[in-house]
Formats: structure tokens, sequence, C-alpha cells
């Protein structure tokens, strides 16, 4: 199983404390160490689990943005703290400072390792500096008329979830653009702020503790987290286990 | 559902549900099945699901495609199309992905993703193109220069009104004409060097501010060379360049020292393009200017020859506001420099505002008509429309049949002289250059003179001394605008004439200065003979004039807290009940304390002068009043000063008090209790795998475990899998 409820602080946006990709996960400081345990804990061997902070501040996952190819943080961010995450981060994996009017760089970019959707209102400059450090090609979009799509969607490399107002044409155009399949959900019991409450790589989710089950198993579907039930629970198999329970 | 549903045997009743309700229990059912695998769903949980009724209908589509678990068969394929090859907020279709992929990275996309979040509607392929053709130099985020364009005040252009014998009204810029300081001192000399500009078909536009730098050098339309560069020098928060921030205080930060490098650097860079120019430079017939004042040294700079000098006539201010340095920028310039707007009919013209009193010199000798015709035939005309009107924001705007000629024949015409001297005044004002504002008002004729109704000894003084400052008129008469009843003529005036000047040191000269006879340009001084011969009731009418933003030059005074102004101009007959375009009144829009003070002041000297609940003043003030305050506000000083000290030695006398009480022997538990106080440990709880005592906030709990680290986290779990 891959979804996880977490609080942080007695916080259900997890997707504002962390920051979560395919080769690194950051987690921010805080008095208890509860949140970072459950994150050490299930991803701790496969990619590095760091307790990072942004300019002194927890809200880590919407300060900045970042793939398995690299990691982008705002001017904001002290040089205590770059170095920090450069020491602590993987050697493939790039450090960026960029100076963007937009600062909070995770509530204006969401990507995947191979796209991402930026704010219309990006400087030219921060696009360039994406594409280079995170290896993906950019395009300019909004979910659901919401200019800032790192708020309003998560996707991986599987799949996304977005805003749950999002039309039916535009979600079908979003997927082809991202070339994953997407649907439109909630998080943490009818959420919209989807990038807020939800952290996601390609095998692993967290999610508010009030997330409902339904969109839990939205969650798990849509990003393709369980990959073993379905071989295991053909429909063949399905039938025996109803005979058997009825 | 929620009453039938048990968590006991949910699978049973999902089996007896018909078989519609199977998307709808399918997250109850996933939920079971995890119930075995995963500790964090609760069946709590469950009531929410089935209470939450719009949660499931939220997801309800979605889990349609994704249930993987136990859903009738369904075609395995996801819900979204992932081929849908199309663009709804700019309603196109493509063929290929590639084609897609490219117009989503297009400007047009951009602009369309701008208008929707401005809630305007998108445009079409061709609108854009049209757009973009015209004016839109910031669709690309980083050359955002929206605020800039924000705040640009538009002040009106200095525009040469012309007008032919077809009653067309056209103008051009004065800097295209002659150099602003060296106007010529005849009408001939004028027309001379009008004569010439045909003529002049090279020029040059350099600009430059905050680290920005674009010139260009034109011959007619064409470009011969253009060059633009950036460097960074302007600090982000402060918002000046380096150097100027060096003047008080000299950082020695990262960031400074970039910027000064980069200062110099570009200064290295202007005079090697300078240089590299200086042929063409030298050959150009006017070369339009814009750059701040702390780079004059770049461009004038001693021992260089860039094809200019620094008193250079043919080196001339752009006289319209500028935006950022950028080639555009530049062509703009250019294009509006040399050309002629064409204003329609003189009727129509006039008709427009009818507050603009126009003046038609049909006197002029026929000579000079031949030599205007050659001007306006050899000119680069263009004939600029209603869209490049609206951008200079000219004040006159043309009504709609503009005729799209060129003017042939033109006589001489002059600027609305109200016009002018309100320009000249609101300068003055904003500059506080109090000697020449009192100068102006003293060409309006005389301050007005106020019934009032008891007058103290005291208030003569102060509103003589007031007066004192200004500049007597001449004996001309005049009327009160506002309220004919009240023009009656008092004989505190006589008195005032002969009251010495004490403050002005030469009040002459510097009448004499703005006077008509020693104007250097000789259109204003034909403004000036017209203004002169307006009656003064006429006159006074400047007074109530406003500006784009609404402001009367009272206004204006009170904005920029000059409160001599303030009483001079109410003196004169300023209406302060005039409200600015935001509804709001000169002393609501007063600095601080003592131009509001000022208005107060006049308002107890005149106290019918004006309707002052309108005016918004709130109570006079009297020189008694004033002097209570000062006195109270001594004495607030001295009372404070003395609390200080006295609440200080009571501090002093209390710490000593309790020291003596205590015994040696308390003070000593005392400390100990402070010290066990801190070290207290938080509680007896031990590491699981390493059973040491957890201290402090280092610690945290995993499966109702505590641990002191993540190793030994890991550990115990290896042990409790064994």
């Amino acid at each position: 199983m891959a979804c996880f409820r977490a609080q942080f602080e007695g916080n259900n946006e997890v997707g504002v404390f962390s920051k979560l990709t395919n080769s690194y996960c950051l987690t921010a400081i805080g008095q208890s160490e509860n949140f970072y345990s459950l994150f050490e804990s299930e991803l701790g061997d496969s990619i590095p689990v760091v307790h990072a902070s942004i300019a002194s501040c927890s809200i880590i996952g919407r300060l900045c943005v970042g793939n398995k190819h690299g990691l982008l943080v705002p001017i904001t961010c002290s040089d205590p703290e770059l170095q920090h995450l450069r020491n602590s981060l993987p050697d493939s994996v790039k450090v960026q400072r960029v100076d963007e009017k937009l600062s909070a760089l995770g509530n204006v970019i969401c990507c995947n390792d191979y796209l991402a959707l930026a704010h219309p209102d990006l400087d030219k400059e921060t696009e360039e500096i994406v594409k280079d450090t995170l290896k993906v090609e950019v395009f300019r979009q909004t979910i659901a008329g919401h200019p800032l799509v790192g708020s309003y969607c998560q996707f991986n490399n599987k799949g996304g979830l977005v805003h749950s107002k999002t039309n039916k044409l535009a979600l079908n155009e979003l997927s082809s653009l991202l070339q994953v399949p997407l649907v439109a959900g909630t998080v943490n019991r009818g959420s919209d702020i989807i990038g807020g409450g939800l952290a996601v790589n390609d095998w692993s989710a967290f999610c508010g503790l009030t997330t409902t089950a339904p969109e839990l198993s939205v969650i798990e579907g849509v990003f393709k987290l369980n990959v073993h039930p379905v071989p295991i629970m053909g429909a063949k198999m399905r039938a025996t286990i109803v005979d058997s329970i009825s | 559902m929620a009453t039938k549903l048990d968590t006991k045997a949910p699978v049973h009743l999902n089996l007896a549900l018909p078989q519609d309700k199977h998307t709808i229990l399918n997250p109850v059912l996933s939920v079971f099945s995890k119930l075995g695998q995963q500790k964090l769903c609760e069946t709590h949980f469950l009531k929410d699901v089935l209470s939450n009724r719009q949660i499931i209908e939220s997801t309800h589509s979605a889990l349609a495609s994704l249930s993987p678990l136990i859903t009738p068969p369904v075609p395995d394929k996801p819900a979204p199309n992932l081929n849908t090859l199309s663009c709804s907020l700019c309603d196109v279709k493509f063929s290929s992905r590639e084609e897609m992929l490219e117009h989503y990275k297009d400007d047009w996309h951009r602009y369309n993703l701008r208008l929707q979040l401005a809630g305007k509607k998108q445009v079409e392929e061709q609108e854009f193109n049209l757009l973009l053709s015209q004016d839109i130099s910031s669709i690309s985020g980083s050359d955002s220069s929206d605020d800039d364009q924000d705040t640009i005040t538009k002040s009106p252009p200095k525009l040469m009104l012309y007008c032919n014998i077809d009653n067309t009204v056209c103008s051009v810029y004065r800097e295209l004409v002659h150099h602003p300081a060296h106007t010529p001192d005849t009408l001939n000399q004028l027309l001379r060097s009008i004569s010439l500009v045909p003529e002049r078909t090279r020029v040059a536009v350099l600009m430059q501010s905050a680290g920005h730098f674009a010139g260009a050098i034109f011959h007619g339309e064409t470009i011969l060379c253009h060059k633009t560069f950036h460097r960074y020098v302007v600090r982000a928060k402060g918002g000046t360049i380096q150097s100027t921030q060096d003047k008080s205080s000299f950082a020695r930060s990262m960031g400074a020292q970039i910027r000064r490098a980069n200062e110099a650097a570009l200064i290295k860079d202007i005079q090697e393009l300078l240089r590299s120019w200086s042929d063409k430079l030298s050959k150009c017939d006017v070369i339009f200017i814009r750059i701040p004042v702390y780079s004059r040294q770049t461009f004038y700079a001693e021992g260089e020859n860039f094809g200019f000098f620094k008193d250079d006539s043919r080196v001339r201010p752009v006289p319209v506001n500028t935006r950022r340095p950028t080639f555009t920028e530049v062509k703009r310039i250019h294009a509006l420099m040399t050309s002629m707007f064409v204003h329609g009919t003189l009727d129509d013209f006039t008709a427009e505002d009818d507050d603009v009193t126009m003046v038609d010199h049909t006197g002029t000798s026929p000579p000079n008509r031949h030599i205007v015709k050659d001007l306006f035939d050899a000119l680069d005309v263009e004939v600029v429309e209603r869209n490049m009107e609206k951008e200079t924001k000219c004040e006159k705007k043309p009504k709609k049949s503009r005729r799209a000629k060129k003017s042939k024949k033109s006589n001489i015409e002059i600027l609305d002289p109200f016009e002018q001297f309100f320009e000249q005044l609101m300068e003055a004002c904003g500059k506080c250059e109090t000697p020449k504002v009192l100068s102006l008002l003293a060409q309006i004729g005389d301050p007005l003179s106020f019934p009032e109704p008891v007058e103290s000894p005291e208030v003569i003084d102060t509103v003589s001394m007031e007066k004192s400052a200004v500049e007597s008129g001449s004996d001309e008469d005049w009327v009160v605008l506002e309220d004919p009843i009240n023009s009656v003529i008092e004989d505190t005036d006589v008195i005032e004439d002969n009251i010495p000047e004490p403050q002005e040191d030469n009040p002459s000269m510097i009448q004499s200065e703005y006077t008509p006879n020693t104007l250097e340009d000789s259109i204003e001084s034909i403004t000036i003979r017209i203004w002169d011969d307006f009656l003064d009731t006429e006159k006074r009418r400047v007074l109530q004039m406003t500006n784009s933003e609404g402001y009367t030059p009272l206004h204006l005074a009170a904005h920029k807290g000059f409160s001599p102004l303030i009483f001079h101009f109410l003196r004169y007959g300023a209406d302060p009940t005039v409200k600015d375009k935001q509804g709001k009144v000169p002393y609501e829009r007063a600095r601080d304390k003592p131009s509001r003070d000022a208005f107060r002041r006049f308002m107890f000297s005149h106290p019918l002068a004006y309707n002052y609940s309108d005016a918004k003043i709130s109570s006079p003030l009297s020189p008694e009043m004033e002097e209570e305050q000062r006195r109270r506000k001594v004495e607030k000083k001295k009372s404070k000063g003395s609390a200080k000290k006295q609440r200080k030695n009571t501090g002093k006398q209390e710490e000593g008090e309790v020291c003596k009480v205590l015994s040696e022997r308390e003070k000593r538990a005392l400390a100990a209790e402070k010290r066990f106080m801190s070290s207290a440990v938080t509680s007896g709880d031990k590491c699981a795998q390493c059973m040491h005592g957890l201290q402090g906030d280092s610690y945290f709990e995993k499966s109702s475990y505590l641990y002191c680290s993540m190793y030994c986290l890991k550990k115990h779990r290896q042990q409790v899998v064994l």
C-alpha cells in the first residue's frame, strides 16, 4: 500500500509541509518528529528524507518545486539552507535558487519528471531555469480558471489529480498535454487545494488525516499506487471470494 | 444506505443491492478491502463516507473508471481522453501533438490566459497579431513593465499647434523644431527653424534608465543602427541605483559589489557604443535623449567625442513620458517625435472643449506662409489617428471626422493661454518655487479681500505679514469670482501696499524674470500678451482648472505640503471646495499638520470667504490657540522627562528592598530551585530499542513505541519482524 494519511502538528495540509519527488523527500522542521518519521519509515529505504526549511519557514512544499532532476528554491532561501539542501540531496539533483516575483514556486509551478505547468505570469527567465534545471517542458496553464497551478493540481509520471471544478473538456486537454490520465477530485474531505493537501511521487502518496476513503481510493487509482491488488484480484478470484463470504 | 450498511457483513449487503448502485458503493468496498492491510483506514471513516454524500458524488465519475477491485468488468481504459488535440481557451483544434505543444507555448495562448485571468474575452489569432503589430510589448513575463506604465503620470505634451488655410488644426512636438532652451527670439526666427525641419531626417534616440540602455539612429523611416543592453544595477528593494545609495551608506554586501561593478561596466558599454557611433551621431540633425541626471557624466564625458557635446542645440530632451528603454520604445518615441498630429477642422477642435478659447492669428504675413507651406509639403507627415491621440493623452481631443490629409498652407496658432499659464503654475507649485508662484499669482491680479466681521488688531497683523510676501499687483479692477455679492473693496489693501516687503530680497527682479518682455520663447510671449488682455476675473479661472488627476493648484500645494502657498492660493480665490477625481477636497489632500493648519488659519482670518463645511475644514485656528498648543507641547515634554526619572528611581529602590528582606539561605534555595526547573527531564520515557532515557524533544513515537532516532526505529522493527 502506498497512500498514507499524515498530519503536521495538527495540520492536514501535507503538501504544504513536505516536498516529495522520485529521488528525494523534504520535510518541514517541526516540534515533533512524528511527521518526519512517517516519511522516513516509508521512504527511508529508497530515497533520502531530509529535514529542511526555506527562509526559516516550514511551508517548504509551497515555496519550492522539484522533480528527480532538480530542485528550485526561491530567492528568500538563505545561504546555509541552500548549502544544507545541496549537502543532503543526491549529487544528481541540481539545486538552484530562482529570483522570481511569484516566490511561492510550489504554488505557481507543478511538475513531474517530464513536463511542468506554470502560472501565466511567471517570468520568462524563470521558465528557462525551470526548463534547464528540472529538464522539463514548460506550459503556461490555468486549472479551472485559477492561475495557481501548483496549488490546484498534483501529478506524477503516471497520473494526476486536479481541482474538482475542472470541466471535462479542459480535463481532456490537460491530460493530453501532460500525457497522463487526470481526474478531477478532492483531498482532505472535499478540499480543492490538491497541491496543498497531497504529496505524491511515483510509488507513494501522503495526504491529510481527514482524507476520506473514496478520496484515498481515487488517489491510489489515478496515481497508480496500488499496482499489486489488480492482478491478484481478477474477476475469477472475486467470484470465489464473494462466494465464500456469502 | 447508511443504516443498512454494517461493518460485519459489508460485501453481503453490496450483493443484495441492485446493479446500478455498484459505482457508488465501490469506494466503500475498497475501504473494506484495505481494512486488513492498512491500519490507518478505520471504520469511522465509513460513516463519513456515507454521510458525506457530496464527496461521493464529486468523486463518482472518477471512480467509475478507476475502481480496480470489485467492479463489474469495465472496459480497461483511462477515463480522460489523452488524444484531445484542442485548446478550448483559444478555441482551436490541432492535427498533431507537436502542433498542440507549440500552441501551448505560443504568445497568443499566453495572452489569452492573461485575458482570462483578467476576466476579459479571449482574442482571435488575427486580432492578436494585429495587436502585436501595434503595441503589446509585454507578453512575455519578463518585460512586465505593466506596473511602470500604470504609474506614469500623464502630463499634457508640449505641442505646437498650427492652423492652416483649410482650417485644419495640426500640431508637432516643439522639441522637433527647436531646443527648449534655445528658443528663437522672434517669430521669423521661429519660422526659419520650422522651415529646417523637413531636412532633419537623421534622428537619433538615446534612452537610459535603471540599468537599461536603448539607442537607435534613424534616417527617415529606416533604422541605420540600434543597440540595447541591460545590466543589473538597481537595488531590488531600495529601487535606486547602487551609486546613489552609496552616497548615504556604503554597503559592502555581495549584491552591492556586483551592482557597482555592473554600473561601471554599463558606463563602459555605453561609452564604447557611443564612440563607435560618433560618426553617425555627428551627422544627426536631432538627437532625442532621455537620461537620468546621474548618467550625464556618461554621455557628456570630458575628453570624449561622441559626436555631440553638452550644450549642443541638436540634443533635445524627450518631452513625453517614456517607458523602460527598449527597442520598441525607442521606435515609438521616434515615431511620436517625427509625427504631425491632425486635429480636424478648427470648428471641430474648438467645439470639442468649450473651455478652451482659441485665439486666431490671421495677421501672419504672406512670405511666412510660403515657408510654412514648404515645410509641410516636405515634412514626413504621419497622420496620427485616434488611438495615437489617446496614447499621448492630448488634452484637446478632436471629434470624429479627422481629415487624413497633409496641411498645405498654415498660419501660426498659439496654445491656449489659460492652459499654458496653468501649466506654468502647476510646475512652479510642484517644485515649491514660492517666488515664481507668487509672481504668477500677481499676474492674475490682487488677492481677494473677504468680508471680515470682527477685526482684532492681531488678525490684521498676521494677514498683513502674510500678504507682505506677495507682490501687490496693479490697480486694475478685480471682482470676486465665486460670490459677486462679496465683491466689496476694503481699505485693508491700501494699508498692505504701504508695508515694505521683508521676505523678498529683490521682488522686482523676480517679477521681471517672468514678465512677458523678457520671455525667451516667442510663442510664450504671444501667449502672455493675450493672457494680459483677459480680465482678472477670467484669469482667476486658472486657479479652478484641474490637471489629469483632477488637481487644482491648491490641491497640489496641499498634497505637497507647501503651507505658505496654500494660504496665498486661498487669498487669490482658489476654491477649497473643488473636488479632485477621487472626490477629495484640498484640505483632505493636505499632507501634514502645517498645511492643514494653513487652511485653518485662513479660515480664522477670513471666516466668510468660502463655504468651509463644504471644504471640510474642521475648525479655525487662531494665533492664541497655536500659542496654547505650543505651550502644552512643551509642558508634555517636561512632564514626560520627569516621569521617566521618577520611575527609574522607584524601580531601583524596590529591588534593593527585596534583596534586603531575603536572608542568605533563602536566596540560595531560590537559585537552586531555578536551576532544577530548567534542567528537569520531561518524562521517564525510554527508547524502545536502546533503552536510553528520552530527553528534550528529539524523540518520536511510531506504532505506540517511543524511539530516540531513526536508527533505533529500523533496528527495533527488524527485531519485531524476526
